[in-house]
């Protein structure tokens, strides 16, 4: 052993000396570790930390009756189990670095070192600091004396300072409700000492230093903190306490740590003000049905009553709604309302829209906290996470869906495990999100609700980000309504800034829609008119192109720097770059490191738009052209859109007007569902069929095949002994194929290698899921192929056999039983002449599925696409689509015929 | 208001009549017909090895109503119809992306 060795050994020993008494009362033996060190066999100290931390967990575990026995389970399951009641991730961490160390010690061919050996021991320390101050008598033998409640309050203090890296020197129960801790923390050749003494009230204090003659408090330690922390704050301070030492209340600690009234004052002061004038908002309260897995209205009404309902329940919420429907101001009245305070006083808020992508949520709370807490850069994260996990904590997070790194499921899942560390069970977090990112995914949807059932590939990312999926919070959804009788908030807003130009377009909209000033069908409008107030126009086209296409690069924030680069010196006055000289500063808010002007300076301080509906109206502004599109996708980026992108792009309207002649040009398309929209490029034109390929049509080819086979139009792996009659015996209607009243109905009950073969006998071939999408679509994204508008007279689906739109799958199921979708078919093609795509395409939502060329090789099924007769109207848009494999034939599944152009 | 505190377990337990899970076996070919007759499926609950049989309406989407076999599926037991699966929910979807490829 060297000398070095020999001394730190020694420290360590005098240090697990402290913790006799756990080790007497669970039979530990902590000599064996320093033994074994001494010996010089790292390998054998770490197997020996390992047993002693599987001891602690276990006694941990039945302390707090976790299901299951910890009886033969491995350290990572004990500490799996135990996690949830642990709130110091210091501890935390110390467990599992416990638990590698073993690891590697246990395994073949891994070096152990003396230090692998001391770190062990010393992250047993960290652990043993912790047990020590949970203040319980059945886990540390300790015979119990504090109060349960002061106990648990001292707790709460050392797991604070054990998460700011202080360990727990001493401590002394003085009285039922007095305790006395010292915690200790080195940095470099200093020693930092914090002294707590926590009592009930001051006539306690005064009781126990006479007891003690005050010998108590005759330290001399350096760098010495002390704080008198009561739970009740009235009296006269001791004298001896009255000099150098901080008195406050239990409830009022963390304000040594955080400047929670500034912070409030700051959200409260940037855009949208709260002092600006406001319109009602109203909402609906969901909750997901446990059975089939679809949200609920449980309640309804004022959307700040019911928020302020939810806070005060202590339950997770998540907001949605459109932008400018004032998810924003919710929160921000959430989170300075004086009623919540009561409720969770430490209520913090972040604005996720300022959050770098590339930024760790981490990162991102430590640069937005870090102004306002007394703790180290370093520790301004640890320290947040712990009030988060400890309760009394509302976390308001704005704009969810515009911080992940990409608007995906794994994107998704990536915030939501960097966050995880805040979703405790006893914290509150209310987030908000636009409605087509969370809401209307259906796997992101199930995520949010820890009741609902999640899939096995969500299961596994889940653990591949580290998060527990028994151990997600469940969420309600606080649904804001689009169309109020006062609009939107935004929309209100800008009405009133724009003067009488904003009320003009306002009423004029308003008078052509349902919605009052603001409602999404002007928003884009005003909007518009906003930014071509402040933009000159000679600037405007560049404007459009430097942020529209900043928008689908996934850049939201702009420094000074490019701003000069991209738009010129010309945007800012005189040349002065400054927050005051920039000439576009009306449609900005400040977005620096700092996330304020006054503590930027010019070189480091960033803008983003002051809602991120000015950009993406830009960007849907840029994509309206076929070069913008062209630009926005190359081959290192297929971007992906918001829903209001493509609302304001179909809005606004593609450049390709409607040319009727069924060719689907080349160039880039907006398609997808609604939470998960993208570009696609088509190569090559192609014309599709005016109409669904129809019984009169595929009786022409069986006639054909009946007199030549059809062996040249067959697709080469299709099985043998396979034929193209249709499957007769499966038809709803037994004479549809004879009876020529069918004839002009599309041809179904054939398969996909029918299909397939049927393509190639008419000189064609069917088109793929992209070209279907594309051809229904358009160039502005729309949801049908008519537009965005729902219209129930010009499509064949199951609400329009009914009386009453099948909203639910229950209204359906119900409608089904009642027998009255028993008699819906397909109809004849031509039935709907509205029912028709920009390019004349018709008949291509509702009425049949269609099969496309597209195959999902590894299931052998084919893509079908559009909806039919047997769905609900959501599920007849123009991104609808489904499988079917390849020789299934089905009454509700047609097909059409593409043709290549050259 | 539920909490996160008093958030039922994600798996109930199986005499509860709670949410099941389980693999589809199999489906009889025939079709629906002209005298509505559907098809049925069967699926085999990972548990208890219980098999339950369910028809088309049970399954729970918007979309195309059909499901391979072989699918893992959740499902809940029909308290008026034993032996019978309903709100039998398809878990293992394509990702959005292979639509498209």
């Amino acid at each position: 052993m060297t000398g070095e060795l020999d001394t730190r050994l020694l420290r360590l020993k005098a240090e697990l000396d402290d913790h006799a008494r756990i080790a007497r009362y669970l039979g530990l033996d902590f000599e064996r570790p320093i033994q074994s060190l001494g010996d010089g066999y790292p390998e054998n100290a770490i197997a020996w930390v390992g047993k002693i931390t599987e001891r602690l967990l276990k006694q941990l575990w039945r302390h707090h009756n976790v299901p299951g026995t910890p009886v033969g389970k491995t350290l990572k399951d004990l500490i799996s189990g135990c996690r949830p009641y642990i709130r110091s991730h210091t501890v935390i961490e110390a467990l599992h670095d416990i638990q590698r160390l073993r690891n590697r010690s246990a395994h073949d061919g891994y070096q152990i070192a003396d230090e692998d050996g001391l770190t062990a021991v010393r992250r047993l320390l960290d652990v043993l600091a912790w047990y020590t101050s949970t203040g319980s008598g059945a886990l540390s033998g300790h015979v119990p004396r504090l109060a349960p409640a002061v106990a648990a309050k001292a707790e709460f203090l050392a797991g604070l300072y054990v998460t700011l890296d202080y360990r727990l020197a001493k401590r002394f129960e003085l009285s039922q409700h007095t305790v006395y801790q010292l915690f200790v923390r080195e940095r470099g050749l200093r020693s930092e000492y914090v002294e707590l003494l926590l009592s009930r009230d001051v006539s306690d204090v005064a009781k126990v230093l006479a007891v003690t003659g005050g010998e108590l408090l005759q330290t001399r330690l350096p760098k010495l903190t002390r704080f008198l922390i009561l739970e009740n704050g009235s009296g006269e301070v001791p004298d001896a306490l009255r000099d150098d030492c901080r008195v406050v209340t239990y409830d009022h600690f963390m304000d040594a740590f955080v400047d929670l009234g500034r912070h409030l004052a700051d959200v409260a002061g940037l855009y949208p003000r709260l002092d600006a004038a406001t319109v009602p908002v109203a909402g609906d309260l969901l909750t997901a049905d446990e059975r089939s897995g679809q949200m609920r209205i449980t309640e309804a009404g004022a959307a700040s009553a019911l928020l302020d309902e939810v806070a005060a329940s202590g339950g997770n919420l998540l907001i949605v709604g459109r932008p400018g429907s004032g998810k924003t101001t919710l929160l921000k009245q959430l989170v300075t309302s004086a009623a919540v305070a009561g409720a969770r006083r430490y209520r913090f808020f972040f604005d996720l829209s300022l959050k770098d992508r590339a930024e760790s949520f981490a990162d991102f709370v430590a640069r937005t906290l870090a102004p306002y807490m007394a703790v180290e850069a370093a520790y301004v994260y640890p320290a947040f996470c712990y009030f988060a996990r400890a309760g009394s904590v509302m976390c308001a997070v704005d704009g969810f869906d515009e911080a992940v790194s990409e608007l995906t499921q794994v994107g998704f899942l990536e915030l939501f495990a960097e966050l995880a560390e805040v979703l405790s069970a006893e914290s509150a977090v209310v987030m908000t999100s636009r409605v087509s990112f969370l809401e209307d995914s259906p796997q992101v949807r199930r995520l949010m609700d820890g009741t609902s059932l999640m899939s096995e590939k969500l299961i596994q990312q889940l653990h591949a980000e580290g998060v527990d999926p028994l151990r997600v919070p469940r969420f309600s959804v606080l649904r804001l309504r689009d169309e109020t009788s006062g609009g939107s908030l935004l929309g209100a807003q800008l009405a009133s800034e724009l003067g009488p130009e904003g009320q003009a377009c306002s009423s004029v909209s308003g008078a052509a829609g349902p919605g009052g000033p603001g409602s999404p069908s002007d928003l884009d409008d005003l909007l518009w008119r906003h930014i071509t107030q402040v933009v000159e126009p000679g600037l405007l086209p560049k404007v459009v192109e430097v942020f529209g296409l900043a928008f689908v690069r996934g850049v939201t924030m702009f420094t000074f720097v490019d701003l000069v680069n991209e738009l010129g010196i010309e945007v800012f006055e005189g040349g002065r770059v400054s927050l005051g000289g920039f000439r576009l500063m009306a449609l900005f808010r400040p977005a620096g490191p700092s996330g304020g002007w006054a503590a930027a300076g010019s070189g480091g301080a960033a803008v983003a738009f002051r809602h991120a509906a000015y950009q993406e109206l830009l960007a849907a502004e840029f994509l309206r052209t076929a070069e913008g599109r062209a630009a926005a996708v190359t081959a290192a980026s297929r971007p992906r859109l918001t829903e209001q992108v493509r609302q304001f792009l179909c809005r606004r309207g593609g450049d390709a007007a409607g040319t009727g002649d069924c060719i689907l040009p080349a160039g880039v398309y907006v398609v997808g569902p609604g939470h998960y929209l993208m570009l696609r490029r088509i190569d090559r034109p192609v014309r599709l069929d005016r109409f669904p390929v129809t019984v009169g049509r595929y009786k022409r080819f069986l006639g054909a095949v009946a007199r030549d086979g059809s062996a040249r139009w067959d697709h080469p792996a299709m099985p043998a002994g396979y034929v193209h009659e249709p499957w007769r015996e499966r038809l709803r209607v037994p004479g549809y194929y004879d009876d020529p009243a069918y004839d002009n109905h599309p041809a179904v009950a054939v398969n996909w290698w029918s299909a397939y073969a049927f393509a190639r006998f008419e000189g064609k071939r069917l088109p793929t899921s992209l070209e279907w999408e594309a051809a229904a679509r358009g160039t502005d994204g729309r949801l049908f192929p008519w537009g965005d508008q729902a219209d129930l007279t010009i499509v064949n689906c199951a609400d329009s056999w009914s009386d009453h739109p099948l909203i639910t799958y229950e209204a359906w199921h119900e409608e089904l039983g009642r027998g009255r979708l028993a008699d819906a078919l397909p109809g004849s093609v031509d039935a709907h002449p509205a029912n028709v795509s920009p390019f004349g395409v018709r008949e291509m939502s509702g009425n049949v599925w269609e099969f496309t060329a597209t195959v999902l090789e590894d299931l052998n099924e084919a893509v079908i696409c559009g909806g039919s007769f047997d769905n609900p109207y959501r599920a007849v848009q123009a991104s609808s689509k489904g499988t079917y494999r390849r020789r299934g034939a089905s009454n509700a599944v047609g097909f059409r015929c593409a043709q290549d152009l050259t | 208001m539920s909490t996160p505190r008093d958030m039922p377990p994600r798996r109930a337990p199986a005499q509860a009549g709670g949410q099941r899970f389980g693999r589809v076996i199999d489906r009889q070919p025939a079709g629906s017909g002209p005298g509505r007759r559907m098809g049925t499926y069967f699926v085999r609950d990972d548990e208890t090895g219980a098999t339950c049989s369910f028809d088309y309406s049970d399954i729970v989407t918007e979309g195309f109503r059909t499901i391979r076999t072989g699918e893992r599926v959740r499902f809940l037991p029909d308290p008026a119809n034993s032996g019978h699966a309903i709100y039998v929910i398809r878990l293992d979807l394509p990702d959005i992306e292979k639509y498209y490829e």
